[in-house]
């Protein structure tokens, strides 16, 4: 092959010009070969499970981890075994350990409630928690609408298909093929290609935890073990918030809030910019959502006849009257028709949407846990026991 | 479409694909013509027909410049650069000039106002066509005749928005001759568009977080610590910032085949400010050489006449990079230092690798350096005061630069140090293509790791 020498408008050094068989294969060859290096490095580093054990325990990845982790590692007793699943609203508001003193001794409660889960992340969650189905006899899932009605939240965090944080939240947890169809479960085109090269490269999501290691490394190991040996106590005991939102007064007519002074910035903040009761667009997209993830979850337990239970979790200091009629269209509709799904009285816990129930626009206080908790305990055993 | 997005990732990857599946060349130049032009009009297509204007009429400027008499080559060319600089100047400096005509009148500084969005590249492209216009009137460039090759030399897209100012002759020579890269070619360009990443995403984007964190805010952060930690991580973020634009810019022109010039030179190893500048933005500095400085007078003149020229060259090449009192007052303190070096001797231009007694030297520069950019990160010209007399007081307050990243900047040195010898690319390219693509794979996985990934737009976008 003939190769000589020739100098370079950059005035870098000579190179020679011994042509490849095809610069594109070269390009493509390299490209190739610089991404397989990539993607073992990272999944060395990342799918191996070693620095799962070493993340910020209170970020979206760890917090879940914490909680499948404790989850896992609990020994369940009694013939009637009772998951709650949920986000904040569950976590604030439901504590499994008051469940468990009203019901009989052969039932047993607890709950993954997990501040901004979803229920994409919950689906998640139970493939490794339960991957048999035989872990858990009842699962209890909450809605905090029937109608699934689109605008309950503010607009930009709406769309629960397209939540961010879903990746962070569940990076642990994914696996390889999940790269064929997790990413594509997101509905903007931009956040699919984002969220798919995050799944395949686990180091972009993780490296501003890495970041944080870095900075403070012997900080993180004490806070990872201290999370290690009493986050399930700390999970079990939490008594929930003292604060009360008592005197908050809503105008129905004039749309308008009157909030006590006590009130601090940030919770006056989402007071005020919750959406007013009454009509609701429904767009499709939360429906879609449901039947796609509540859905996944009810085929999980299809086969081994788990009970599955919808209910309305109390959602907000003020009762929202979402005027959607039922028409047979609705996700819980749908659900119902499955024989292992049962759907509790929409209205069954409306009463505990007043100010005094919560601390903020979202969440029960911990008055509100103390009298929700054994109130869905019940109504669970006595659904589900039929 | 910034150049460390997937996305152009991704386009990139799709003009290769179609640049080398095209059997003739000529489709290829058409090809990268529609491609530059999409690559453009993803930033703001309303612009376009701006670029399409300006290529126009500095074509048939040129084509006039060669056909015709003397006189008229004159206003051939005065046509060409009245229209290249009216349109820099609208849309530039409009509201510079109406905010300080304000001033003047003693009328509100909004009195002139007009919400003008900068055209993307314009100060880049524009600067590229007078070369040309220019290099035609003086008779060392051809014009060209085939307008879609002229349109392409504009539009390129590898340096269509942030340069590097490719001169005509060197663009080409290349378009005329063309030839696929080789083999050491495809390596280096692959490895200089990783390597651009890891400055963009792990450097510069990094070190960007300490110095908005500082002047974003600097009554909160007393102490000559806190600013020097500041500046100096804003000098490192630009240097990184630009550099890694332009290699990444060199890379994907060089796997297309087309070779474009150095523009930077290990900078930060400079001895004097002299070799300073002609080491940081190469293809700038030498514009404004050939176009600027020797049209002035250049040196031919007098002592003095050459420290002018060299003053009023830095101060409109400030002005250049943006339309603000610090820009002009960092061009004047550059301009200052090279008059200064020329006129005591100290001027030296470093050509062989650096020695252990160059090391004081390339402190000084490098403060010195540090000291001007102050001119330029400042919001105003009494913030840019207020960190220069935080400065130079006793150590106190907080080094805001975390141990993390001075690992990885000492690593950039080293590889800095190892360039300066030769060492990089040359070693680099004589390996089989398996262990540069191992190399580039690693550099990705840093690029992952330690990367910023919120996609910050190149620093001299802005320009």
């Amino acid at each position: 092959m003939r190769s000589d020498t020739t100098s370079t408008p950059d005035g870098l050094d000579p190179v020679d010009t011994q042509q490849p068989s095809s610069p594109l294969f070269s390009i493509l060859g390299l490209a190739a070969i610089a991404l397989l290096v990539q993607f073992t490095l990272d999944a060395v580093s990342f799918r191996t499970g070693y620095y799962a054990d070493y993340i910020e325990p209170e970020s979206y990845a760890g917090s879940y981890e914490s909680v499948l982790n404790n989850e896992g590692s609990r020994r369940l007793i009694g013939s009637h075994r009772v998951l709650v699943f949920g986000d904040s609203s569950i976590a604030e508001g439901f504590s499994a350990r008051l469940a468990n003193l009203v019901v009989p001794n052969n039932w047993s409660f607890s709950s993954v409630g997990t501040p901004g889960a979803t229920p994409r992340a919950w689906f998640y969650l139970l493939r490794d928690l339960d991957p048999g189905a035989r872990r858990y006899n009842v699962i209890v899932l909450p809605m905090v609408d029937y109608a699934d009605a689109d605008g309950i939240y503010r607009p930009d965090i709406d769309k629960e298909a397209d939540r961010d944080l879903d990746l962070n939240r569940l990076i642990v947890r994914l696996r390889l093929p999940d790269t064929l169809d997790f990413p594509f479960t997101w509905l903007d085109g931009g956040k699919k290609l984002s969220v798919l090269w995050g799944t395949l490269f686990k180091g972009l999501v993780y490296s501003e935890d890495i970041r944080e290691l870095l900075r403070h490394p012997e900080l993180r190991l004490r806070k990872v073990e201290l999370f290690r040996e009493h986050s399930l106590e700390w999970q079990d005991s939490y008594p929930g918030r003292p604060e009360s939102l008592d005197g908050l007064q809503y105008d129905f007519a004039r749309n308008r809030f009157t909030l006590p002074a006590a009130i601090p910035l940030d919770i006056r903040k989402g007071i005020e910019e919750l959406p007013p009761p009454g009509a609701r667009r429904v767009d499709g997209y939360r429906r879609r959502y449901r039947e796609k993830w509540l859905g996944a979850i009810i085929e999980h337990y299809r086969q081994v006849g788990a009970t599955i239970v919808l209910f309305r979790v109390p959602s907000r200091p003020i009762p929202i009257h979402v005027s959607i009629p039922a028409n047979g269209t609705r996700f819980v509709d749908r659900a119902k028709s499955h024989p292992n799904v049962v759907v509790l009285d929409e209205q069954l816990f409306a009463d505990l949407e007043t100010p005094k129930m919560f601390f903020d626009s979202y969440h029960l206080n911990a008055a509100g846990r103390v009298e929700f908790s054994p109130r869905l305990a019940r109504a669970v055993v006595q659904a589900a026991g039929q | 479409m910034l150049f460390v997005t997937l996305a152009y990732f991704l386009f990139f990857f799709a003009v290769l694909v179609l640049f080398y599946g095209l059997s003739s060349f000529q489709y290829r130049k058409y090809l990268l013509l529609l491609a530059s032009y999409f690559f453009y009009g993803s930033w703001n297509w309303k612009f376009l027909p701006l670029l399409w204007l300006l290529t126009l009429i500095d074509y048939y400027a040129a084509i006039w410049i060669s056909t015709t008499t003397a006189p008229r080559r004159r206003l051939a060319l005065s046509f060409s650069l009245v229209a290249n600089l009216a349109f820099l100047g609208i849309f530039k400096y409009y509201n510079f000039v109406g905010e300080n005509l304000a001033w003047v009148l003693g009328k509100p500084l909004n009195s002139f106002f007009v919400d003008i969005v900068l055209p993307l590249g314009i100060s880049f492209h524009t600067f590229q066509s007078i070369s040309y216009v220019v290099d035609v009137y003086r008779g060392g460039q051809k014009p060209i005749r085939n307008f879609l090759d002229y349109a392409l030399y504009i539009a390129f897209f590898p340096q269509l928005v942030a340069g590097p100012i490719v001169r005509a002759g060197t663009f080409f020579a290349d378009l005329y001759n063309w030839r696929p890269p080789v083999s050491r070619e495809v390596k280096r360009g692959a490895s200089l568009l990783i390597l651009g990443l890891v400055k963009k995403l792990v450097l510069a984007d990094n070190f960007a977080a300490v110095s908005d964190n500082y002047f974003g805010a600097i009554q909160a952060h007393p102490g000559s610590l806190a600013a020097w930690g500041g500046l100096f991580s804003f000098a490192i973020e630009i240097f990184f910032d630009f550099s890694g634009y332009t290699d990444m810019a060199i890379g994907s022109a060089l796997l297309l085949g087309f070779h474009f010039p150095r523009n930077f030179k290990q900078p930060f190893l400079a001895i004097s400010v002299t070799d300073f500048w002609r080491r940081w933005h190469i293809s700038l500095s030498s514009w404004l050489r050939d176009y600027l400085y020797i049209p002035l007078g250049g040196s031919r003149h007098g002592a003095w006449n050459a420290y002018k020229n060299l003053f009023l060259t830095m101060v409109i090449g400030g002005l250049w990079h943006g339309a603000r009192w610090g820009f002009v007052a960092w061009g004047a303190f550059n301009g200052l230092f090279l008059a200064f070096e020329k006129a005591t001797g100290l001027n030296r231009v470093r050509e062989r690798p650096l020695k252990l007694l160059d090391l004081p030297w390339v402190i000084l520069t490098f403060v010195i350096f540090c000291l001007g950019v102050v001119f330029v990160r400042a919001n105003t010209m009494r913030e840019a005061f207020t960190v220069i007399d935080a400065l130079f007081h006793k150590p106190s307050g907080v080094w805001p630069i975390e141990t993390a990243l001075l690992v990885l900047l000492g690593c950039s040195l080293l590889i800095t140090l190892l360039e300066d010898r030769g060492l990089i690319h040359a070693t680099l390219e004589e390996r089989p293509f398996w262990l540069v693509g191992c190399w580039l794979g690693s550099l990705l996985f840093l690029v992952e790791i330690f990367g910023q990934h919120q996609h910050r737009p190149f620093y001299y976008f802005q320009f």
